[in-house]
Protein backbone atom coordinates (compact mmCIF):
# COMPACT_ATOMS: atom_id res chain seq x y z
CA UNK A 1 0.00 0.00 0.00
CA UNK A 2 1.04 3.37 -0.55
CA UNK A 3 1.65 5.91 2.21
CA UNK A 4 0.07 9.56 1.40
CA UNK A 5 1.98 11.48 3.29
CA UNK A 6 0.29 14.53 2.26
CA UNK A 7 -3.03 12.92 3.74
CA UNK A 8 -2.10 12.06 6.52
CA UNK A 9 -4.40 13.54 9.43
CA UNK A 10 -1.80 13.46 11.90
CA UNK A 11 1.91 12.82 12.74
CA UNK A 12 3.29 9.11 12.45
CA UNK A 13 5.87 7.26 13.75
CA UNK A 14 8.15 6.40 11.45
CA UNK A 15 11.91 4.47 11.36
CA UNK A 16 13.80 7.36 12.40
CA UNK A 17 11.03 8.60 14.58
CA UNK A 18 10.20 11.72 12.20
CA UNK A 19 8.28 14.57 13.62
CA UNK A 20 7.51 12.07 16.69
CA UNK A 21 10.02 11.43 19.43
CA UNK A 22 11.24 7.61 19.11
CA UNK A 23 11.69 4.43 16.79
CA UNK A 24 9.98 1.99 15.07
CA UNK A 25 11.65 -0.84 13.10
CA UNK A 26 10.01 -4.00 11.32
CA UNK A 27 12.34 -6.73 10.98
CA UNK A 28 11.31 -9.51 8.43
CA UNK A 29 13.13 -12.79 7.89
CA UNK A 30 12.11 -15.09 4.88
CA UNK A 31 11.03 -18.81 5.81
CA UNK A 32 10.27 -20.87 3.14
CA UNK A 33 8.51 -24.61 3.70
CA UNK A 34 5.68 -25.50 1.86
CA UNK A 35 4.25 -21.93 2.34
CA UNK A 36 5.77 -18.67 2.08
CA UNK A 37 6.11 -17.75 5.63
CA UNK A 38 7.59 -14.16 6.84
CA UNK A 39 8.90 -13.96 10.55
CA UNK A 40 8.55 -10.43 11.69
CA UNK A 41 10.13 -8.95 14.90
CA UNK A 42 9.38 -5.29 15.65
CA UNK A 43 11.93 -2.94 17.53
CA UNK A 44 9.79 0.07 19.32
CA UNK A 45 10.58 2.89 21.55
CA UNK A 46 7.99 5.23 21.75
CA UNK A 47 5.93 5.31 25.22
CA UNK A 48 2.78 6.53 24.14
CA UNK A 49 2.76 3.57 21.43
CA UNK A 50 3.51 1.21 23.77
CA UNK A 51 1.11 2.24 26.18
CA UNK A 52 -1.64 1.96 23.02
CA UNK A 53 -0.56 -1.40 21.98
CA UNK A 54 -0.58 -2.86 25.83
CA UNK A 55 -4.12 -1.04 26.23
CA UNK A 56 -5.83 -2.90 22.99
CA UNK A 57 -5.77 0.14 21.40
CA UNK A 58 -3.38 -0.32 18.93
CA UNK A 59 -1.49 -3.05 17.03
CA UNK A 60 1.16 -4.17 15.13
CA UNK A 61 -0.37 -4.74 11.35
CA UNK A 62 1.41 -5.89 8.61
CA UNK A 63 -0.37 -5.24 4.66
CA UNK A 64 0.86 -8.17 2.04
CA UNK A 65 0.47 -7.14 -1.67
CA UNK A 66 1.19 -9.33 -4.58
CA UNK A 67 0.17 -7.58 -7.80
CA UNK A 68 0.81 -10.06 -10.39
CA UNK A 69 -1.50 -12.11 -8.86
CA UNK A 70 -4.55 -9.07 -6.97
CA UNK A 71 -3.57 -10.43 -3.98
CA UNK A 72 -3.56 -8.45 -0.69
CA UNK A 73 -4.43 -8.96 2.69
CA UNK A 74 -3.77 -7.72 6.23
CA UNK A 75 -2.03 -9.22 9.31
CA UNK A 76 -2.60 -8.31 12.84
CA UNK A 77 0.17 -9.04 14.74
CA UNK A 78 -0.69 -9.03 18.36
CA UNK A 79 1.18 -8.04 22.05
CA UNK A 80 4.85 -7.11 20.89
CA UNK A 81 4.44 -7.80 17.06
CA UNK A 82 6.52 -11.08 16.73
CA UNK A 83 4.82 -13.53 15.00
CA UNK A 84 4.79 -15.79 11.44
CA UNK A 85 2.62 -14.83 8.54
CA UNK A 86 2.20 -17.74 6.34
CA UNK A 87 0.45 -17.63 2.99
CA UNK A 88 0.04 -20.21 0.40
CA UNK A 89 2.37 -19.96 -2.22
CA UNK A 90 -0.49 -20.25 -4.90
CA UNK A 91 -1.36 -16.52 -4.12
CA UNK A 92 2.03 -15.43 -4.83
CA UNK A 93 4.06 -14.26 -8.33
CA UNK A 94 7.03 -11.88 -9.00
CA UNK A 95 7.09 -8.86 -6.80
CA UNK A 96 5.59 -9.12 -2.91
CA UNK A 97 5.33 -6.20 -0.82
CA UNK A 98 4.88 -6.45 2.76
CA UNK A 99 4.33 -2.73 4.15
CA UNK A 100 4.83 -2.93 7.94
CA UNK A 101 2.22 -0.57 10.26
CA UNK A 102 1.06 0.35 13.46
CA UNK A 103 -2.70 1.24 13.38
CA UNK A 104 -5.65 2.30 15.37
CA UNK A 105 -7.74 -1.05 16.39
CA UNK A 106 -9.89 1.50 17.68
CA UNK A 107 -11.39 5.33 17.43
CA UNK A 108 -8.88 7.28 20.12
CA UNK A 109 -10.07 10.26 20.71
CA UNK A 110 -7.43 12.91 21.63
CA UNK A 111 -4.36 11.07 21.03
CA UNK A 112 -1.23 12.98 21.16
CA UNK A 113 2.76 11.84 21.05
CA UNK A 114 5.96 13.32 22.00
CA UNK A 115 6.60 15.10 19.06
CA UNK A 116 10.06 16.51 17.28
CA UNK A 117 9.26 19.76 16.56
CA UNK A 118 6.58 22.23 19.07
CA UNK A 119 4.67 22.91 15.76
CA UNK A 120 2.16 20.20 17.48
CA UNK A 121 2.22 21.50 21.26
CA UNK A 122 -0.94 21.11 23.05
CA UNK A 123 -2.34 19.53 19.83
CA UNK A 124 -4.66 15.94 20.01
CA UNK A 125 -5.88 14.20 17.20
CA UNK A 126 -9.44 11.87 16.72
CA UNK A 127 -7.62 8.96 15.09
CA UNK A 128 -10.28 6.66 13.74
CA UNK A 129 -10.34 2.63 13.39
CA UNK A 130 -7.81 1.41 10.87
CA UNK A 131 -5.59 4.67 10.37
CA UNK A 132 -2.09 4.37 10.42
CA UNK A 133 -0.40 5.65 13.50
CA UNK A 134 3.08 4.27 12.61
CA UNK A 135 5.04 3.31 9.52
CA UNK A 136 8.31 1.54 9.42
CA UNK A 137 8.99 0.84 5.57
CA UNK A 138 8.26 -1.49 3.09
CA UNK A 139 10.11 -4.84 2.42
CA UNK A 140 9.45 -6.58 -0.64
CA UNK A 141 10.81 -10.01 -2.20
CA UNK A 142 10.70 -12.13 -5.63
CA UNK A 143 8.71 -15.04 -6.50
CA UNK A 144 10.21 -15.90 -9.81
CA UNK A 145 8.28 -18.48 -11.55
CA UNK A 146 10.00 -17.72 -14.66
CA UNK A 147 9.90 -21.89 -16.27
CA UNK A 148 8.08 -25.12 -15.21
CA UNK A 149 8.62 -28.65 -16.04
CA UNK A 150 5.28 -31.08 -16.47
CA UNK A 151 4.69 -32.73 -12.85
CA UNK A 152 6.32 -29.88 -10.99
CA UNK A 153 4.97 -26.78 -9.03
CA UNK A 154 5.83 -23.17 -7.85
CA UNK A 155 8.55 -21.26 -8.55
CA UNK A 156 12.01 -22.74 -8.76
CA UNK A 157 14.17 -19.72 -7.37
CA UNK A 158 13.13 -16.83 -5.09
CA UNK A 159 14.87 -13.44 -4.50
CA UNK A 160 15.82 -12.12 -1.03
CA UNK A 161 18.29 -9.60 -0.19
CA UNK A 162 20.92 -9.26 2.56
CA UNK A 163 22.99 -6.71 3.80
CA UNK A 164 25.99 -8.46 2.80
CA UNK A 165 28.13 -7.26 -0.55
CA UNK A 166 27.87 -11.16 -2.22
CA UNK A 167 25.40 -13.00 -3.44
CA UNK A 168 25.02 -16.19 -1.36
CA UNK A 169 22.77 -19.28 -2.81
CA UNK A 170 21.22 -21.26 -0.23
CA UNK A 171 19.81 -24.63 -1.36
CA UNK A 172 17.77 -25.52 1.87
CA UNK A 173 15.00 -24.07 1.05
CA UNK A 174 11.85 -24.91 -1.10
CA UNK A 175 12.02 -22.65 -3.27
CA UNK A 176 15.91 -22.12 -3.18
CA UNK A 177 16.76 -18.67 -2.12
CA UNK A 178 19.25 -16.08 -4.18
CA UNK A 179 20.39 -13.47 -1.80
CA UNK A 180 21.64 -10.76 -3.18
CA UNK A 181 23.14 -7.25 -1.71
CA UNK A 182 20.75 -4.43 -1.29
CA UNK A 183 21.32 -2.52 -3.89
CA UNK A 184 21.83 -5.21 -6.65
CA UNK A 185 18.26 -6.34 -5.43
CA UNK A 186 16.29 -2.83 -6.47
CA UNK A 187 18.36 -2.89 -9.54
CA UNK A 188 17.42 -6.77 -10.13
CA UNK A 189 13.92 -6.17 -9.89
CA UNK A 190 13.82 -3.20 -12.85
CA UNK A 191 15.72 -5.38 -14.87
CA UNK A 192 13.68 -8.74 -14.69
CA UNK A 193 10.26 -6.45 -15.03
CA UNK A 194 12.13 -5.62 -18.53
CA UNK A 195 11.12 -7.84 -21.54
CA UNK A 196 14.17 -6.54 -23.23
CA UNK A 197 16.32 -7.70 -20.48
CA UNK A 198 14.73 -10.83 -19.62
CA UNK A 199 17.49 -13.53 -21.22
CA UNK A 200 20.03 -10.71 -19.76
CA UNK A 201 18.19 -11.35 -16.20
CA UNK A 202 18.61 -15.32 -16.68
CA UNK A 203 22.25 -14.85 -17.99
CA UNK A 204 23.11 -12.95 -15.08
CA UNK A 205 21.10 -13.83 -12.06
CA UNK A 206 19.67 -17.38 -12.50
CA UNK A 207 21.81 -19.07 -14.45
CA UNK A 208 25.05 -19.11 -12.50
CA UNK A 209 22.73 -19.94 -9.33
CA UNK A 210 21.63 -23.16 -11.31
CA UNK A 211 25.58 -24.20 -12.42
CA UNK A 212 25.81 -24.37 -9.21
CA UNK A 213 22.43 -26.30 -8.34
CA UNK A 214 22.94 -28.65 -11.26
CA UNK A 215 26.74 -29.45 -9.65
CA UNK A 216 25.42 -30.06 -6.03
CA UNK A 217 22.36 -31.88 -7.92
CA UNK A 218 24.85 -34.24 -9.81
CA UNK A 219 27.32 -35.00 -6.77
CA UNK A 220 27.44 -38.26 -6.01
CA UNK A 221 28.23 -37.50 -2.53
CA UNK A 222 25.86 -34.47 -1.99
CA UNK A 223 23.10 -34.99 -3.75
CA UNK A 224 21.33 -37.02 -1.25
CA UNK A 225 21.40 -34.77 1.14
CA UNK A 226 18.85 -32.49 -0.74
CA UNK A 227 16.61 -34.91 -2.38
CA UNK A 228 14.02 -34.11 -0.66
CA UNK A 229 13.62 -30.96 -1.88
CA UNK A 230 11.20 -29.86 -4.42
CA UNK A 231 13.71 -28.33 -6.32
CA UNK A 232 15.41 -31.79 -6.70
CA UNK A 233 12.49 -33.64 -7.75
CA UNK A 234 11.76 -31.46 -10.07
CA UNK A 235 15.40 -31.36 -11.72
CA UNK A 236 14.96 -34.93 -11.28
CA UNK A 237 11.75 -35.09 -13.70
CA UNK A 238 13.50 -32.75 -15.67
CA UNK A 239 16.55 -34.93 -16.85
CA UNK A 240 14.29 -37.43 -17.79
CA UNK A 241 13.21 -35.13 -20.89
CA UNK A 242 14.83 -35.89 -24.20
CA UNK A 243 16.43 -32.68 -24.92
CA UNK A 244 18.14 -33.18 -21.63
CA UNK A 245 19.21 -37.03 -22.19
CA UNK A 246 20.33 -36.30 -25.95
CA UNK A 247 23.56 -33.50 -24.58
CA UNK A 248 23.84 -35.80 -22.15
CA UNK A 249 22.82 -35.89 -17.82
CA UNK A 250 26.93 -35.85 -16.29
CA UNK A 251 29.05 -33.37 -14.68
CA UNK A 252 30.80 -32.19 -17.64
CA UNK A 253 27.74 -31.35 -19.46
CA UNK A 254 26.38 -29.01 -16.29
CA UNK A 255 26.76 -25.77 -18.82
CA UNK A 256 25.05 -27.31 -21.49
CA UNK A 257 22.10 -28.43 -19.49
CA UNK A 258 21.92 -25.37 -17.87
CA UNK A 259 21.40 -23.19 -20.73
CA UNK A 260 19.26 -25.52 -22.42
CA UNK A 261 17.01 -25.33 -19.33
CA UNK A 262 16.37 -21.68 -19.82
CA UNK A 263 16.42 -21.69 -23.45
CA UNK A 264 19.52 -20.60 -24.54
CA UNK A 265 19.72 -17.48 -22.37
CA UNK A 266 23.47 -16.27 -22.92
CA UNK A 267 23.88 -16.45 -26.70
CA UNK A 268 20.52 -14.59 -27.02
CA UNK A 269 21.41 -11.99 -24.47
CA UNK A 270 24.01 -11.00 -26.82
CA UNK A 271 21.78 -10.06 -29.54
CA UNK A 272 19.55 -8.49 -26.57
CA UNK A 273 22.46 -6.14 -25.49
CA UNK A 274 23.27 -5.81 -28.83
CA UNK A 275 19.52 -4.41 -29.83
CA UNK A 276 19.52 -2.72 -27.01
CA UNK A 277 22.84 -0.47 -28.00
CA UNK A 278 21.54 -0.25 -31.57
CA UNK A 279 18.43 1.61 -30.42
CA UNK A 280 20.81 4.29 -28.15
CA UNK A 281 23.40 4.62 -31.40
CA UNK A 282 20.52 4.98 -33.82
CA UNK A 283 18.23 7.67 -31.95
CA UNK B 1 5.18 -36.36 -26.71
CA UNK B 2 3.16 -34.94 -24.78
CA UNK B 3 3.25 -35.91 -20.90
CA UNK B 4 0.13 -36.96 -19.12
CA UNK B 5 -1.94 -34.46 -17.94
CA UNK B 6 -0.40 -31.20 -19.23
CA UNK B 7 -0.87 -28.29 -22.54
CA UNK B 8 1.06 -26.24 -24.13
CA UNK B 9 1.92 -23.16 -23.66
CA UNK B 10 3.96 -20.23 -25.80
CA UNK B 11 7.55 -20.43 -24.41
CA UNK B 12 8.73 -16.95 -23.20
CA UNK B 13 11.50 -16.76 -26.09
CA UNK B 14 8.52 -17.30 -28.16
CA UNK B 15 6.46 -14.67 -26.75
CA UNK B 16 9.40 -11.95 -26.66
CA UNK B 17 10.01 -12.50 -30.66
CA UNK B 18 6.16 -12.18 -31.35
CA UNK B 19 5.72 -9.22 -29.50
CA UNK B 20 9.20 -7.58 -31.17
CA UNK B 21 7.04 -8.87 -34.58
CA UNK B 22 4.20 -6.62 -33.60
CA UNK B 23 6.02 -3.92 -32.13
CA UNK B 24 7.72 -3.44 -35.80
CA UNK B 25 4.43 -4.01 -38.13
CA UNK B 26 5.55 -7.35 -38.87
CA UNK B 27 3.64 -10.05 -37.30
CA UNK B 28 0.01 -8.36 -38.11
CA UNK B 29 -1.02 -10.63 -40.93
CA UNK B 30 -1.18 -13.31 -38.83
CA UNK B 31 -3.91 -11.81 -37.12
CA UNK B 32 -6.43 -11.42 -40.08
CA UNK B 33 -6.29 -15.06 -41.17
CA UNK B 34 -8.45 -18.32 -40.66
CA UNK B 35 -6.27 -19.44 -37.57
CA UNK B 36 -2.95 -19.07 -35.97
CA UNK B 37 -0.48 -21.13 -36.63
CA UNK B 38 1.92 -22.17 -33.96
CA UNK B 39 5.52 -23.96 -34.34
CA UNK B 40 6.18 -26.90 -31.51
CA UNK B 41 9.74 -25.23 -30.70
CA UNK B 42 7.85 -21.86 -29.86
CA UNK B 43 5.71 -24.14 -27.22
CA UNK B 44 6.47 -25.78 -23.93
CA UNK B 45 4.46 -28.19 -21.59
CA UNK B 46 2.86 -27.63 -18.82
CA UNK B 47 0.95 -29.10 -16.17
CA UNK B 48 -1.84 -26.33 -15.79
CA UNK B 49 -5.09 -27.81 -14.90
CA UNK B 50 -7.36 -27.08 -17.06
CA UNK B 51 -8.95 -29.24 -20.13
CA UNK B 52 -7.66 -28.89 -23.84
CA UNK B 53 -10.77 -29.22 -25.24
CA UNK B 54 -13.18 -26.42 -26.71
CA UNK B 55 -15.17 -24.18 -24.91
CA UNK B 56 -18.17 -22.89 -26.86
CA UNK B 57 -19.29 -19.23 -25.66
CA UNK B 58 -22.28 -18.21 -26.56
CA UNK B 59 -22.24 -15.25 -29.47
CA UNK B 60 -19.28 -13.55 -28.92
CA UNK B 61 -20.10 -10.15 -28.60
CA UNK B 62 -18.39 -7.91 -31.59
CA UNK B 63 -15.52 -5.29 -30.75
CA UNK B 64 -16.42 -2.23 -28.45
CA UNK B 65 -19.70 -4.38 -26.56
CA UNK B 66 -19.36 -5.72 -23.04
CA UNK B 67 -18.24 -8.99 -22.12
CA UNK B 68 -20.84 -11.93 -21.62
CA UNK B 69 -20.88 -12.58 -17.90
CA UNK B 70 -22.43 -15.71 -18.69
CA UNK B 71 -19.25 -16.35 -21.39
CA UNK B 72 -16.94 -15.46 -18.80
CA UNK B 73 -18.51 -18.10 -16.04
CA UNK B 74 -18.51 -20.67 -18.25
CA UNK B 75 -15.12 -20.48 -19.05
CA UNK B 76 -14.18 -19.81 -15.28
CA UNK B 77 -16.15 -23.26 -14.53
CA UNK B 78 -14.12 -25.19 -17.10
CA UNK B 79 -11.27 -23.91 -15.67
CA UNK B 80 -11.80 -23.31 -12.09
CA UNK B 81 -8.36 -25.81 -11.06
CA UNK B 82 -6.20 -22.70 -12.00
CA UNK B 83 -4.66 -20.85 -9.11
CA UNK B 84 -3.87 -17.23 -9.16
CA UNK B 85 -0.33 -17.83 -9.30
CA UNK B 86 -0.90 -20.05 -12.63
CA UNK B 87 -3.71 -17.80 -14.00
CA UNK B 88 -0.95 -14.61 -13.73
CA UNK B 89 1.10 -16.27 -16.32
CA UNK B 90 1.54 -14.53 -19.80
CA UNK B 91 2.72 -17.76 -21.77
CA UNK B 92 -0.75 -19.02 -20.71
CA UNK B 93 -3.19 -16.68 -21.68
CA UNK B 94 -1.46 -15.50 -24.92
CA UNK B 95 -1.47 -19.38 -25.95
CA UNK B 96 -5.21 -19.37 -24.87
CA UNK B 97 -6.01 -16.13 -27.13
CA UNK B 98 -4.09 -17.44 -29.96
CA UNK B 99 -4.96 -21.52 -30.26
CA UNK B 100 -7.39 -22.07 -28.18
CA UNK B 101 -10.40 -19.21 -28.96
CA UNK B 102 -8.68 -17.40 -31.44
CA UNK B 103 -12.47 -17.44 -33.60
CA UNK B 104 -13.65 -15.58 -30.30
CA UNK B 105 -10.68 -13.30 -30.41
CA UNK B 106 -10.95 -12.39 -34.25
CA UNK B 107 -14.68 -11.44 -33.52
CA UNK B 108 -14.41 -9.94 -30.26
CA UNK B 109 -11.29 -7.66 -31.30
CA UNK B 110 -11.78 -7.34 -34.93
CA UNK B 111 -8.12 -6.20 -35.48
CA UNK B 112 -9.10 -5.47 -39.53
CA UNK B 113 -10.90 -2.08 -38.00
CA UNK B 114 -8.18 -0.94 -36.44
CA UNK B 115 -6.20 1.68 -38.27
CA UNK B 116 -3.28 0.58 -39.78
CA UNK B 117 -0.62 2.20 -37.85
CA UNK B 118 -1.85 1.19 -34.62
CA UNK B 119 -2.91 -2.49 -35.37
CA UNK B 120 0.14 -3.88 -33.74
CA UNK B 121 -0.40 -1.78 -30.24
CA UNK B 122 -4.20 -2.91 -30.11
CA UNK B 123 -2.94 -7.16 -30.43
CA UNK B 124 -0.61 -6.52 -27.85
CA UNK B 125 -2.93 -4.83 -25.33
CA UNK B 126 -5.51 -7.35 -26.20
CA UNK B 127 -4.13 -10.80 -27.04
CA UNK B 128 -0.97 -10.32 -25.14
CA UNK B 129 -0.67 -10.06 -21.00
CA UNK B 130 2.38 -7.14 -20.18
CA UNK B 131 4.55 -8.86 -17.17
CA UNK B 132 5.44 -5.15 -15.97
CA UNK B 133 1.59 -4.25 -15.47
CA UNK B 134 -0.76 -6.58 -13.99
CA UNK B 135 -3.50 -4.52 -14.83
CA UNK B 136 -2.89 -5.87 -18.36
CA UNK B 137 -4.78 -9.21 -17.45
CA UNK B 138 -8.08 -7.01 -17.29
CA UNK B 139 -6.67 -5.78 -20.90
CA UNK B 140 -6.40 -9.48 -22.19
CA UNK B 141 -9.85 -10.45 -23.49
CA UNK B 142 -9.74 -13.95 -22.09
CA UNK B 143 -7.74 -13.65 -19.12
CA UNK B 144 -10.39 -10.66 -17.88
CA UNK B 145 -13.48 -13.23 -18.21
CA UNK B 146 -11.70 -15.59 -16.04
CA UNK B 147 -10.47 -12.98 -13.62
CA UNK B 148 -13.18 -11.22 -12.91
CA UNK B 149 -15.49 -13.88 -12.17
CA UNK B 150 -12.06 -15.63 -10.07
CA UNK B 151 -12.44 -11.73 -7.89
CA UNK B 152 -15.76 -12.05 -7.96
CA UNK B 153 -17.61 -15.26 -6.86
CA UNK B 154 -19.13 -15.11 -3.34
CA UNK B 155 -19.95 -18.29 -1.03
CA UNK B 156 -23.57 -17.52 -1.52
CA UNK B 157 -25.48 -20.60 -2.39
CA UNK B 158 -28.28 -19.14 -4.33
CA UNK B 159 -26.37 -17.72 -6.78
CA UNK B 160 -22.64 -16.59 -6.06
CA UNK B 161 -22.32 -14.91 -9.45
CA UNK B 162 -24.65 -11.92 -8.63
CA UNK B 163 -21.20 -9.43 -8.52
CA UNK B 164 -19.65 -11.03 -11.39
CA UNK B 165 -22.55 -9.88 -13.19
CA UNK B 166 -22.55 -6.35 -11.58
CA UNK B 167 -18.91 -6.36 -12.74
CA UNK B 168 -19.80 -7.13 -16.61
CA UNK B 169 -22.45 -4.43 -16.29
CA UNK B 170 -20.31 -1.57 -16.34
CA UNK B 171 -16.32 -1.23 -18.03
CA UNK B 172 -15.32 1.27 -14.78
CA UNK B 173 -15.25 -1.51 -12.37
CA UNK B 174 -12.14 -3.58 -15.18
CA UNK B 175 -10.06 -0.27 -15.03
CA UNK B 176 -10.83 1.43 -11.89
CA UNK B 177 -11.33 -1.02 -9.24
CA UNK B 178 -10.34 -4.54 -9.97
CA UNK B 179 -7.12 -3.81 -10.69
CA UNK B 180 -6.46 -1.48 -8.07
CA UNK B 181 -4.75 -1.17 -4.85
CA UNK B 182 -7.84 -1.42 -2.85
CA UNK B 183 -9.47 -4.12 -5.32
CA UNK B 184 -7.13 -6.54 -4.31
CA UNK B 185 -8.15 -6.63 -1.19
CA UNK B 186 -11.22 -9.19 -1.22
CA UNK B 187 -12.96 -7.60 1.45
CA UNK B 188 -12.93 -4.23 0.26
CA UNK B 189 -13.81 -5.49 -3.17
CA UNK B 190 -16.82 -7.15 -2.17
CA UNK B 191 -17.95 -4.51 0.14
CA UNK B 192 -17.50 -2.18 -2.65
CA UNK B 193 -19.66 -4.03 -5.24
CA UNK B 194 -22.60 -5.31 -2.47
CA UNK B 195 -22.84 -1.21 -1.78
CA UNK B 196 -23.79 -0.78 -5.33
CA UNK B 197 -25.71 -3.80 -6.22
CA UNK B 198 -27.67 -3.02 -2.66
CA UNK B 199 -28.25 0.79 -3.75
CA UNK B 200 -30.39 0.17 -6.84
CA UNK B 201 -31.86 3.26 -7.05
CA UNK B 202 -29.06 5.46 -5.68
CA UNK B 203 -26.91 3.94 -8.63
CA UNK B 204 -30.11 4.27 -11.26
CA UNK B 205 -28.55 7.44 -13.22
CA UNK B 206 -25.11 8.66 -13.26
CA UNK B 207 -23.80 5.28 -12.53
CA UNK B 208 -20.02 5.30 -13.83
CA UNK B 209 -18.97 8.90 -12.43
CA UNK B 210 -20.64 7.58 -8.77
CA UNK B 211 -18.59 4.55 -8.48
CA UNK B 212 -15.66 6.76 -9.77
CA UNK B 213 -16.49 9.05 -6.81
CA UNK B 214 -16.78 6.03 -3.93
CA UNK B 215 -13.40 4.74 -5.88
CA UNK B 216 -11.66 8.13 -4.74
CA UNK B 217 -13.18 8.35 -2.07
CA UNK B 218 -11.77 5.34 -0.84
CA UNK B 219 -8.47 5.49 -2.74
CA UNK B 220 -7.94 8.85 -0.64
CA UNK B 221 -8.60 7.17 2.50
CA UNK B 222 -6.05 4.66 1.98
CA UNK B 223 -3.77 6.49 1.78
CA UNK B 224 -3.54 7.00 5.94
CA UNK B 225 -5.29 4.36 6.58
CA UNK B 226 -4.75 0.34 6.35
CA UNK B 227 -8.10 -0.32 5.03
CA UNK B 228 -7.44 -4.15 4.74
CA UNK B 229 -7.84 -4.24 8.61
CA UNK B 230 -11.33 -3.11 8.09
CA UNK B 231 -14.20 -5.74 7.83
CA UNK B 232 -16.95 -5.55 5.18
CA UNK B 233 -19.41 -3.54 7.52
CA UNK B 234 -16.61 -0.95 8.40
CA UNK B 235 -15.83 -0.44 4.59
CA UNK B 236 -19.78 0.06 4.19
CA UNK B 237 -19.86 2.53 6.64
CA UNK B 238 -17.08 4.42 4.88
CA UNK B 239 -18.99 4.36 1.72
CA UNK B 240 -22.31 5.65 3.35
CA UNK B 241 -20.36 8.24 4.20
CA UNK B 242 -20.21 9.50 0.72
CA UNK B 243 -24.45 8.98 0.14
CA UNK B 244 -25.02 13.02 0.21
CA UNK B 245 -22.20 13.35 -2.49
CA UNK B 246 -24.10 10.93 -4.90
CA UNK B 247 -26.98 12.00 -4.49
CA UNK B 248 -25.75 15.33 -6.04
CA UNK B 249 -23.81 13.36 -8.63
CA UNK B 250 -24.39 14.20 -11.99
CA UNK B 251 -22.63 13.17 -15.39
Amino acid sequence: MKLDIVSLPHPILRKDGGEIVGRFETHIGLVIAKETILTVSQVLHNEAMEKLITDGKAVFFVDVSCSSTMYRMGFELPGDGSGQIRIDSKYLRDTVVATCLIIAKQDIPRYKNAYTTDFFDGQTFTVHKGEILGYSGSDSFEVTKDWETPGSEGAFFMFYKHAGKDVKYELGSDPILIKLPEEDYENMKKIKKSEDLKRVFISLYVYPAMLWVMSEFLSEDRSATHNHRKWHKKLTDLMKEDRMRRIGVSVENIPELVQAIFDYPLTNSLNDLNNIVDKITFS
Amino acid sequence: MPEKNTRPIFTTAALVRMKDDLRTGKGVKKYLGESFSVEDIDTVQSSLKVPMSKILFPNPPGGGSRDSAEAAIRLFEAYSALSPEDASDERFWTYLTHVDFFDYMKKRTDVSAQKESKRGKYILDHWFVDPMSPASLMNNDIARLWWVVSLTKTKDAKDPYVLTREVFSMLDYTTHLLPGAQGRNETIRFAVLEFVVGNPTLFSNSKEAKVRLIMRRLNLRGGYSALSSLDSDQIKALLEETVPELKKTTG
